[in-house]
């Protein structure tokens, strides 16, 4: 029952990363090992406290339209009375599934930087567990200004993450200049955001004399259409970066290919998500009319990086960039579904960001193996590696088809729902959208063929999977199974939510 | 009506305090030299300034001169935390220096009073005075080693530009004085309107435009910049900062209640051409920084971007505006400060110069990871990263342009902060890279002590106040108020 659910689980579901990080590093002086055991320890602690979450949660099946969103846990308490800014946090289906995803990715981004980070290890988890716990609060906060504080907090960590412990690519750009490209973008972006959320709570203002930042006070403040569209645009901008849209992407395959395994694994797992969060948070709800206009446009610019991110997949030799690219194509489909803003694509989109968060993230971990044991990560220095690491070519190839779609994988039923959902509101761009399946199976069974198989570039002898990481990928497949067979489950728990927004977005948000 | 003597005593608490320390340094200097008797004293006296200034008074009237309200305590007890946390950087930084020693603390008591009367001035004859003696005792403090070559340059550039500066402003108060016969705050704004209607119109406009081009000069707002970088980096470390934040910062407190009494109303053209110095500052400060690799120039180019920032509220003057003033000279104060200290606390005042290249940065978390966990989160708050006090200063920039629909200055302050990342990061980034050959250095001392003490209350502030902003911003709340 809700009732039994204390409501500071959700400052313990922050907190928990945020202080495992402070002990990671302090625990660095005893040795090596005690930092990534503390990491790995807290992410667990997490996911399973969320899991736990959502066995006890009484999670309603419909929302009422006309009602206020429904929490299944909320958590308020004063910050800054002066602006009407409070520390409010609050968790539905959609943020558990969020909350779900954040912390088995973050446990992966720990246990795959077990041999690959010998250097400041304390640090570096002292980072990825900050970057994560930010990341943990963008998907509870109910507050606008808490809400942008995490989304800034998550960055700064990031930023030292890429700078610190990532590649300088031979000949390219360094790991210095991806981190500072990156942050640029984002907080640039942010920036904007800010500058809409300060307009939209001041008009509120002006509307009640009060202010307040507070979600559910602003969701129904009346706006001109032209404030509308013009504040959707500043929302819209701060998330498409991180998704991100294409005019908006280049900091993404430099930052991806530059990061360290970790790094890469919890941008493309769990960043890129926040910016399609955020999209159905808050741009949807708070400008359900200026979206509706806007949404030919999003979803132009949706199949756009569907096709755009699978070409430019097809011409990489650097496999991580490779990898880097298909996250922009997928991410394609998830605005497709988003902005085409039924039930139904609203439930693919979110099928597909956790499959994509875990098929990616596996592809990732598999980068980063791969570059541990050649150190290239030229598809053309390798080949073979069926016969040389019959394993490890069997988790690639598990991972490249869940990324191109193979039914009975999660990417399968997001990306299905995504188009089942579009093709009544928009046929067209759903059918050239589903094209973009079509160059999915191309890049990924060229990497197949690419890396697995042909005469191999050298006669080293490669190390096969160790059972850490054995088990690793283990733990990713049977995840991305059960979600490709039996996503009721998921689907169940995100659907009060989800359905309220869709109704939101296509009638408007009525008063309650 | 006229205050008691005594309340009017009671009131003038802070300055009388400071007055009183100034002169018992003197003669305790005069009797003999003791380098940490004076410093401790310097430090007892800003502490004392502090703590009077959290005595309740009603707003009191001291001659037709100054006034002490709510909003000049709290600008007093600023300066007075910043002229106290300086105290123990310059007790460290001159450690090792081989002339007088107590003399600076003289001066710095000195600078301190006059920014402290700066605050309260409520007449042009106080502004002034205030300024003078900020602005001498300064001078003092900028070419105090004497027998360094930068130093002693950037003292005399700085004395040079700011009489011409000074001179400016003198001449538009005549001017002023000249149409309206008053040159009191509280009689000049209806006098000034009557008189720009008239003939005087030319001679009001002519002041006006002088008296800000004196005031651009000492916030060094663009076109008036040129002197920041090259006193600020050959200043002495701790100098540096405490000129960067007090004297600039008690300009732009003054600069409110000037603002209040003659508003930009009168004169459109120059409320454009503001918004225009503005938004220059704000695009020539960060994209020069970009250029410098030397950490100081790079600071002073980045204050005069701030400063751009910092003007936006008082060009729109919403209702929110004034605490965005006041919000953002304690938060610049801060960080500004903040960032000084760390590089004084590297340096020290031997024969060479301040450590203020970004080389002597490289590898810093792994060599001094104290220093740098204070300067790193420093320049992220300049950066405007949540949590720090930094960001929540352009959070109250962007609200009050927002509040009176300055979309074109809240844009020059996204794309300014924007820029401004790019050279932040630099700085932070270089602090973690690896530097050959490197291993822990530094040692304790008691100067290395004092100067951490130092370092760690700028750290407690800026993240104190950033994660739990509601007390300063209460007490900002009323000090904002006194001003209506």
């Amino acid at each position: 029952m809700s009732t039994t659910l204390s409501p500071w689980l959700l400052p313990a579901l922050i907190a928990i990363p945020f202080v495992g990080g402070l002990v990671a590093w302090y625990a660095e002086r005893l040795s090596l090992t005690w930092p990534r055991w503390i990491g790995l320890l807290s992410m667990s602690a997490t996911m399973l406290l969320a899991l736990w979450i959502w066995s006890q949660a009484d999670v309603p099946g419909v929302i009422p339209a006309h009602g206020t969103p429904a929490w299944l846990i909320e958590f308020r308490a004063d910050w800054i009375p002066r602006w009407g800014i409070s520390l409010h946090l609050g968790l539905d289906g959609l943020g558990l599934l969020m909350i779900l995803l954040t912390g088995a990715l973050g446990a992966l981004s720990v246990a795959c930087s077990w041999r690959e980070i010998q250097q400041y290890v304390g640090f570096f988890h002292l980072n990825l567990l900050w970057n994560l716990a930010g990341v943990m609060g963008v998907f509870m906060a109910l507050d606008l200004f808490l809400f942008f504080v995490f989304w800034e907090v998550m960055l700064v960590p990031m930023y030292f993450l890429i700078a610190l412990w990532g590649h300088s690519s031979h000949g390219g750009r360094s790991r210095v200049y991806a981190a500072t490209k990156f942050f640029i973008f984002t907080q640039a972006s942010g920036l904007l955001m800010l500058v809409a959320i300060l307009a939209l709570v001041w008009l509120h203002k002006e509307n009640t004399g009060q202010w307040s930042f507070e979600y559910t006070d602003l969701l129904y403040t009346p706006l001109a259409h032209w404030q509308e569209v013009l504040l959707m645009l500043g929302f819209f901008v701060g998330f498409a970066v991180k998704l991100p849209i294409v005019p908006l992407h280049p900091w993404l395959p430099d930052a991806h290919s530059q990061a360290p395994t970790a790094g890469s694994v919890d941008l493309a797992g769990v960043l890129l998500k926040t910016g399609a969060y955020g999209l159905l948070r808050f741009v949807l709800p708070l400008f359900p009319n200026a979206s509706q206009d806007f949404a030919p446009v999003a979803m132009a610019l949706g199949v756009v990086g569907i096709l755009y991110g699978a070409k430019l997949a097809l011409v990489q030799t650097d496999i991580k960039r490779l990898v880097a690219y298909t996250s922009v194509s997928h991410m394609g489909f998830v605005l497709l579904g988003i902005y085409a803003g039924s039930a139904l694509a609203l439930q693919g989109a979110v099928v597909l960001m956790l499959a994509h968060g875990l098929a990616t993230g596996g592809l990732f971990v598999l980068c980063g193996e791969l570059y541990e044991r050649l150190h290239t990560r030229e598809l053309g220095k390798m080949g073979g590696l069926a016969r040389r690491a019959p394993h490890y070519a069997t988790a690639l190839m598990f991972f490249a088809l869940a990324s191109l779609g193979l039914p009975g994988l999660g990417n399968f039923v997001g990306e299905f729902l995504v188009l089942t959902g579009s093709f009544p509101v928009s046929p067209w761009a759903t059918a050239l959208a589903a094209t973009g399946l079509i160059l999915a199976a191309v890049y990924s069974l060229y990497v197949v063929q690419r890396a697995l198989h042909g005469p191999a570039a050298t006669d080293a002898p490669v190390e096969d999977l160790t059972s850490r990481e054995k088990l690793m990928m283990a733990l990713m497949m049977g995840a991305l199974l059960l979600l490709g067979l039996f996503p009721q489950p998921v689907i169940d728990l995100a659907r009060g939510p989800l359905v309220q927004i869709a109704y939101w977005y296509q009638q408007g948000v009525p008063t309650p | 009506m006229t205050p008691s003597l005594g309340a009017q005593l009671s009131a003038a608490a802070p300055l009388i305090l400071m007055a009183g320390g100034i002169v018992l340094i003197m003669l305790l200097i005069a009797a003999r030299r003791d380098h940490r008797a004076v410093a401790q004293l310097t430090t007892l006296g800003f502490v004392l300034t502090f703590g009077a200034c959290f005595l309740a008074h009603p707003a009191t009237d001291l001659t037709p001169l100054l006034v002490i309200d709510t909003y000049a305590r709290f600008a007093i007890a600023l300066i007075a935390a910043a002229g106290g946390v300086t105290v123990p950087l310059l007790y460290a930084y001159l450690g090792h220096y081989d002339g007088y020693r107590e003399e600076m603390y003289l001066l710095l008591l000195l600078a301190a009073f006059g920014a402290m009367v700066l605050v309260c001035a409520r007449h042009a004859a106080s502004l002034l005075l205030g300024l003078e003696t900020m602005g001498v005792a300064l001078f003092g403090m900028i070419a105090y080693p004497v027998r360094r070559k930068r130093p002693l340059e950037a003292g005399i550039k700085y004395l040079v530009l700011s009489a011409a500066a000074t001179a400016t402003l003198l001449f538009g108060f005549a001017l002023l004085y000249a149409a309206t016969g008053s040159l009191h705050f509280a009689t000049l704004g209806s006098i000034l309107q009557a008189a720009s209607a008239g003939d005087a119109r030319g001679l009001v406009l002519a002041g006006l435009a002088l008296i800000w081009a004196g005031f651009a000069f000492k916030l060094s707002l663009v076109p008036f910049h040129l002197w920041t970088a090259d006193v600020l980096e050959g200043a002495p470390a701790p100098v540096a900062g405490f000129l960067a934040t007090v004297s600039k910062g008690a300009v732009a407190l003054l600069l409110l209640r000037w603002l209040d009494a003659t508003g930009l109303a009168l004169a459109p053209g120059l409320a454009a051409a503001l918004a225009v110095v503005a938004a220059l500052s704000i695009l020539v400060g960060n994209l020069a920084a970009l250029q410098h690799n030397n950490l100081k120039r790079l600071l002073a180019y980045s204050s005069i971007a701030h400063f751009g920032y910092l003007l936006v509220p008082f060009l729109v003057l919403g209702a929110t505006a004034h605490e965005a003033v006041l919000f953002y000279v304690a938060a610049y104060t801060v960080m500004t400060l903040g960032c000084f200290a760390a590089i004084a606390v590297m340096s020290g005042s031997e024969a060479h110069d301040d450590a203020d290249h970004l080389y002597d940065y490289r590898g810093l978390f792994w060599r001094r990871p104290l220093v740098t966990s204070v300067f790193v989160p420093m320049l992220l708050a300049q950066a405007g990263v949540p949590l720090t006090l930094g960001f929540l200063a352009k959070f109250y920039v962007l609200t009050a342009a927002v509040e009176r629909h300055a979309w074109w200055l809240a844009l020059a302050v996204v794309v300014g902060s924007a820029i401004g990342l790019y050279y932040y990061l630099r700085v932070v980034v270089v602090q973690f890279l690896p530097k050959p050959g490197m291993r822990p250095e530094g040692q304790w001392s008691e100067m290395s002590i004092a100067s951490g003490v130092a370092l760690a209350l700028l750290l407690a502030l800026l993240i104190g106040f950033g994660v739990w902003p509601q007390p300063l911003a209460a007490g900002i709340g009323r000090a904002a108020a006194a001003l209506h």
